[in-house]
């Protein structure tokens, strides 16, 4: 199962919620102090900028020492089989030293340990690309074992995407060749199958024995809540059976079972947010709010009701109001739901951050697309998972 | 908070029972704050309308005229000053706490449409002439003052980017590449006097106490400017290559002390990447001197210096953790 040992990152998140704590100074700085000294992490996890900096320093040796073997030694294997075999040889050597670093020099999130997991996968897979045919369903298989065990052996959340997105295209893959049939269930095998992923998660995210895969899960409930909604999206369904499936629709044609389409794609995103609202999940307001901005284009893609700029306009101004009635609304906290700044933000960081932010922002003209700006904080659970800010 | 954790921690007597309490009671009595998800949508709110109103303005212009547009920006220009002006905390050289959340957005506001309303004279009527420079400079001086007047970060970074284009630089950092070839001598040297000055100013900062917080948005202008002119320079300057490790020796050295009196990460992250691609740049051009045999070489260099960087990176990590 997992590489790391159990206890170790025990420990580990012990430190993060006592760190919590102190911050709201819900502890003293002395029991803070015993608490770190009695748990003390023997992890080694370097500051992000060195993790960074480890990473791309990884991600240069490796295939410079790929490149001078294949120099020194390229000659001897004159077929596509001697290469083959030479990658996956090579792809497992980088995989043992992943393996060792993470088990005795115990490195955990440290640049090293990231920059060996996704090369040892690209290795593998490049090496089965170049070298052998391969059909999409054989691709997306490979995809989906090799990055489940990643996920398994290694707790990555960004893996787990992988893992999740390859699991999707499986089923893609082994539905269309169906016929007519497969093409259209497609997309309610789709989201149940998303749904179910979701409500899979929901029940085990909290359960002990699966702690350490936490952020995976949290990534997971995201995608899936994602995934529920694109599969029925009216959008998707109608451009992607033009796409692949040949349908050949002209424009302003519908699809067959049009109308249950535009239900689902205006009736998800308004229910994401009440449930959300309801069950104070802030992973799934912010995934609501960005598919009813999905929402939005879809429908202003077919049917253009007015010009863009008055639709801007009226649709800012709207936003600012409502927002602004809202903020009032909530300055005494109705229903469990409050708008107060989270107190556990490192404010001295996130400023300077801003500073930068705007410098790259007004430096240019502003582009008068709406496209922009819809950057919602619902994907900050990934980066590597271990940054603990989601 | 995971409660099961801090009750364990209480058995084993590392937090005291009221403690406990408290993070209990914090827990229980913990809402559900949406506070960042409706300032998203306020800011997006704020970015369409005006977007909307531009085009709108942009596409109606013969009906309104250019006087009218000015005047509005005018207005609106004076009217966030005049917000501000009311509202600010008294003067200080130290860090001024901004007295609401939207102080600052307003400020923010009130700067870009000054600089909306020059830009706007200038490409319409002409004011400043062929005196490009005089266009720049002004709003770069009022820019400077309202980033030390009003104690704003995000001021003072366009402020910095006004300086810059007065001295012939775009200097965000995400055009630094695109708008720049830097195949013009005149601008690398410009950049690394600009570079230089923006270091000067982070040191004086912090040794006169004159607002010393904005120390850090300048040395990180400065030392990014100064770097890359560098490095430009070694690319240019095809005959003194070598002649170019001297400064940026000298520039590594010099953020190099900085890092580790700031304990900066972040600072000895770029240094290190910077120095790293202009040393790398002299090896292999010294390698690849029109001998093919040395290939091996060049790829053992990159070996050889890429597990050196690991070691060093560590090494300083620990370093700057102990600090």
């Amino acid at each position: 199962m997992i590489v790391y040992t159990e206890n170790s990152l025990d420990r580990l998140m012990i430190n993060e919620e006592a760190g919590i704590a102190l911050r709201k100074q819900l502890i003293s700085k002395s029991e803070y102090d015993t608490v770190a000294a009695a748990h003390a992490v023997d992890l080694y996890r370097p500051n992000i900028f060195i993790r960074i900096g480890l990473f791309l320093a990884t991600v240069l040796i490796l295939p410079m020492s790929f490149s001078l073997l294949m120099l020194i030694a390229g000659g001897a294997f004159d077929s596509n089989t001697g290469y083959f075999v030479v990658c996956l040889i090579f792809s497992f050597f980088i995989y043992l030293t992943l393996e060792w670093i993470i088990r005795s020099k115990r490195h955990y999130r440290s640049g090293v340990d990231d920059a060996l997991l996704w090369l040892t996968l690209g290795f593998i897979i490049s090496a089965v690309n170049i070298f052998t045919g391969i059909t999409p369903l054989q691709q997306s298989l490979l995809f989906f074992t090799l990055s489940l065990a990643a996920t398994i052996r290694f707790a990555n959340s960004v893996m787990s995407s992988v893992m999740f997105f390859s699991f999707i295209a499986v089923i893609f893959y082994s539905i269309t060749p169906l016929g007519n049939i497969g093409k259209s269930i497609l997309p309610f095998v789709l989201m149940s199958i998303s749904v179910i992923i979701y409500f899979i998660v929901q029940i085990y995210k909290n359960k002990n024995a699966i702690r350490h895969y936490r952020y995976c899960l949290k990534m997971l409930a995201f995608l899936s809540l994602i995934t529920t909604y694109a599969a029925v999206n009216y959008f998707a369904v109608r451009e992607l059976s033009n796409l692949v499936f040949d349908l050949h629709l002209p424009a302003g044609a519908s699809i067959p079972g049009g109308w249950f389409f535009w239900l689902t794609t205006i009736l998800i995103p308004p229910l994401f947010i009440f449930r959300a609202l309801k069950t104070k999940d802030s992973l799934m307001l912010r995934t609501g709010l960005f598919l009813l901005a999905a929402t939005i284009f879809t429908i202003r893609y077919y049917y253009s009701l007015a010009p863009v700029e008055v639709v801007m306009t009226a649709g800012g101004l709207i936003l600012i109001v409502a927002t602004y009635f809202v903020i009032r609304y909530l300055r005494t906290p109705k229903y469990g739901i409050a708008d107060k700044e989270p107190e556990d933000e490192d404010m001295q960081d996130s400023l300077q951050l801003e500073s930068i932010v705007i410098a790259e922002t007004f430096q240019k003209i502003p582009v008068p697309g709406a496209g922009e700006g819809f950057n919602f904080g619902g994907g900050s659970s990934g980066g590597g998972g271990a940054s603990g800010e989601y | 908070m995971n409660l099961t954790i801090f009750e364990q921690l209480h058995k084993q007597g590392l937090i005291s029972v009221q403690s406990l309490e408290r993070i209990k009671k914090t827990e229980s009595e913990k809402l559900f704050s949406i506070h960042w998800e409706l300032r998203t949508l306020l800011y997006l709110g704020v970015l369409l309308l005006t977007g909307g109103l531009g085009i709108l303005i942009y596409k109606n212009i013969d009906t309104i005229g250019h006087q009218v547009i000015l005047a509005l920006i005018a207005l609106l220009c004076a009217g966030c000053f005049f917000y501000c002006e009311r509202n600010k905390p008294p003067f200080s050289f130290e860090k001024v706490k901004s007295p609401n959340v939207y102080f600052d957005y307003i400020l923010l506001l009130g700067c870009l449409t000054l600089l909306t309303f020059i830009t706007y004279l200038q490409v319409q009527y002409n004011v400043f002439g062929d005196r490009y420079g005089l266009a720049t400079f002004i709003p770069m001086v009022i820019l400077f003052f309202c980033a030390y007047y009003f104690d704003h970060l995000g001021v003072l970074s366009m402020a910095v980017a006004n300086l810059a284009a007065w001295m012939g630089i775009a200097v965000t950092p995400l055009k630094i590449f695109k708008a720049n070839n830097f195949a013009d001598a005149q601008i690398i040297f410009a950049g690394l006097l600009l570079g230089g000055l923006l270091v000067l100013m982070a040191r004086f900062s912090i040794i006169k106490k004159i607002k010393s917080h904005f120390s850090f948005t300048y040395l990180n202008f400065g030392m990014n400017i100064l770097f890359i002119s560098c490095i430009a320079g070694m690319f240019h300057f095809d005959s003194f290559y070598l002649l170019w490790l001297v400064p940026l020796i000298a520039l590594v050295y010099y953020f190099y002390r900085q890092a580790i009196a700031m304990s900066s990460f972040y600072f000895m992250l770029m240094l290190t990447l910077y120095a790293y691609v202009g040393i790398s740049y002299v090896v292999t051009r010294l390698l690849l001197f029109d001998n093919i045999g040395t290939t091996y070489f060049t790829f053992m260099y990159f070996i050889a210096s890429g597990v050196y960087v690991i070691l060093f990176l560590i090494r300083m990590n620990k370093k700057l953790k102990m600090q």
